[in-house]
């Protein structure tokens, strides 16, 4: 099982660096909404800065997750049919979806403080909101993109399956960062932000378990 | 499956709801205090408050009394003139001070007669110039108030701000409870569709949730009308309303999922798979972020919940039936959906 999900996961890079374009469209992408939102905000409060940030994260993942069962469609998918089960290509698809998620989110958050500043003081707390908003959204929209990548017209059916899907998550990312807004030592503020990493610990822990449970009947004819 | 064939369950629901309807708007509301004016008095004058009453019937009353409480101090009313029904002009002589041990400058007006039982205002007037907290204790009388009368009969209890508006507990809350019982039966026919793969399982999961779709939309509007009376907008951006309109936008999402998809096992699958991860999904919704943020809603922030408070045994005579009555209702409409999507694919 583990060495499964470790090829799995091998591959899933090598294949990612292989067609090296979609990574850079992405970069692309939130580089070119970041100068959209600034040019037309000019200066922008703590709190509407982080829900910019979300917001473009949020976007972001849409787009990188979209893609995750593009390549499995078709005799491929037999193929992956043959060798893997359900379960083993979810877990490495949420992890790969995670560590790319994370690293768009933290070059997003260098892109954002050295466009506008940042007003976050407390970072390690933040990369700790990025680090679970990453695998939060990563875990939801993998199984969202397994529904949309069989339906027709996959594009449209992502944001209008995952988005209220993943409002729980947002929310509860935008308000833990708040708390980031103040300075303090990592366990100060994290003890204050305690409710929202224990609610976003919660969500993501339901989430899993119930899309480990589901992905197979999803994978499965 | 027998027993969802038979009649008696869709004759209870009739009956429980039109019970719950006819009781829930008939019986009348307890009597209370709506204002006592003016708001404000000065310490040591005498303070004539005009009372506006709700459901009294302060002409036919005897042993009429009434009195300021503050904490366990009271001053007695010296003078009651009844003008009508639902006015009366009490006359207090305030002391110079205010108890010395006492801080809440609000005292609660208490009136109690032998035909409207005890009513009470909370924090009726505030108590303006006190000179020197530390000496007038004993101006105030100490647990005078005893022998008080009960109003006798059915009653639903009298809230400030609520009024009327608190038989709304019978038409909006208890839709709620029926749209989680359908979401509920939509989730486990999902599953037992997943485990068996017959397509009937899918046609009563999608009934059951079309159904549940409605209740909710229902409750969400009697919410809405509620709010403008108590809140005073219909749509006032509440973290209770967001998650709840957005808990409904993931079920929507399933109808278009299913509309999307031509082929009908791959539906069957797939929508089930959906309708499994929207009802886990909407449990945060519900039950996690509105602990985040603070709400207007019953519940949440500090407001209290329909706990003992304001939920007495005489409205879970009405509540809990007509909960019932929704639930039955509802299950029977969405098996009546079921038996027609059967039939028009010819599964019989």
């Amino acid at each position: 099982m583990l060495k499964n999900i470790v090829h799995l996961l091998k591959y899933e890079f090598k294949r990612e660096l292989r067609q090296a374009h979609a990574l850079g469209g992405l970069l692309l992408y939130v580089l070119s909404t970041l100068f959209i939102i600034f040019i037309s905000f000019a200066n922008v409060s703590g709190p509407v800065w982080i829900i910019l940030y979300w917001i473009i994260v949020l976007f972001a993942a849409v787009n990188a997750i979209l893609r995750s069962f593009s390549n499995e469609m078709g005799n491929r998918r037999l193929y992956y049919f043959s060798l893997v089960n359900g379960t083993e290509l979810y877990v490495a698809k949420v992890i790969y979806n995670f560590i790319i998620l994370g690293v768009l989110s933290v070059l997003n958050f260098i892109a954002f403080a050295a466009i506008s500043g940042s007003p976050i003081l407390n970072i390690p707390v933040f990369l700790l909101g990025i680090g679970l908003g990453s695998l939060g959204l990563s875990m939801a929209l993998t199984l969202i993109a397994g529904i949309a990548s069989q339906s027709t017209n996959n594009g449209t059916m992502m944001t209008i399956l995952g988005f209220p899907v993943i409002i729980p998550i947002l929310l509860s990312l935008v308000h833990l960062s708040a708390f980031t807004l103040q300075t303090g030592t990592f366990s100060t503020v994290g003890t204050e932000a305690y409710g929202d990493i224990m609610s976003l610990l919660g969500i993501i822990g339901l989430l899993f378990a119930v899309s480990v449970f589901l992905f197979p009947f999803l994978w499965k004819n | 499956m027998k027993h969802f064939k038979q009649w008696w369950w869709k004759i209870t629901g009739i009956l429980l709801l039109i019970y719950g309807f006819t009781f829930g708007m008939l019986i009348p509301l307890k009597p209370g205090i709506v204002t006592a004016e003016p708001f404000t008095a000065t310490l040591g004058q005498p303070l004539q408050l005009n009372v506006q009453g709700y459901n009294t019937y302060y002409t036919t009353a005897a042993d009429f009394r009434a009195w300021l409480k503050l904490d366990s101090f009271s001053i007695a009313a010296s003078n009651i003139e009844v003008q009508s029904d639902q006015q009366v002009s009490l006359t207090f002589n305030l002391p110079e001070n205010l108890p010395s041990t006492i801080e809440e400058r609000s005292p609660n007006l208490i009136i109690d007669n032998n035909v409207d039982g005890t009513h009470l205002l909370p924090s009726a007037v505030y108590l303006n110039d006190s000179k020197d907290t530390l000496m007038a204790q004993e101006q105030w009388d100490l647990n005078a108030i005893s022998s008080l009368n009960k109003k006798s009969g059915i009653y639903f209890p009298y809230r400030n701000t609520l009024y009327e508006t608190i038989r709304n507990t019978y038409f909006h809350v208890s839709l709620w409870f029926a749209m989680m019982f359908l979401f509920i039966g939509a989730f486990v026919q999902s599953i037992k569709y997943l485990s068996g793969k017959q397509l009937e399982r899918d046609y009563k999961a999608s009934s059951l949730t079309s159904m549940g779709v409605l209740f909710g939309i229902l409750g969400l509007l009697t919410g809405a009308v509620w709010a403008k009376h108590t809140w005073g907008a219909y749509w006032s951006w509440d973290i209770k309303q967001n998650m709840t309109a957005i808990s409904l936008l993931i079920y929507l999402a399933y109808f278009v999922l299913r509309a999307s998809i031509p082929d009908v096992d791959k539906k069957a699958r797939l929508s089930a798979v959906y309708n499994i991860f929207a009802f886990v999904a909407i449990i945060p919704l519900i039950y996690v972020i509105p602990r985040l943020f603070s709400s207007l809603h019953p519940g949440n922030g500090g407001n209290p919940a329909f706990g003992s408070q304001d939920l007495d045994n005489t409205m879970r005579l009405i509540f809990y039936p007509i909960i019932i009555g929704w639930t039955l209702i509802g299950f029977w409409i969405a098996q009546l959906n079921y038996r027609m999507k059967r039939l028009g694919k010819k599964l019989y």
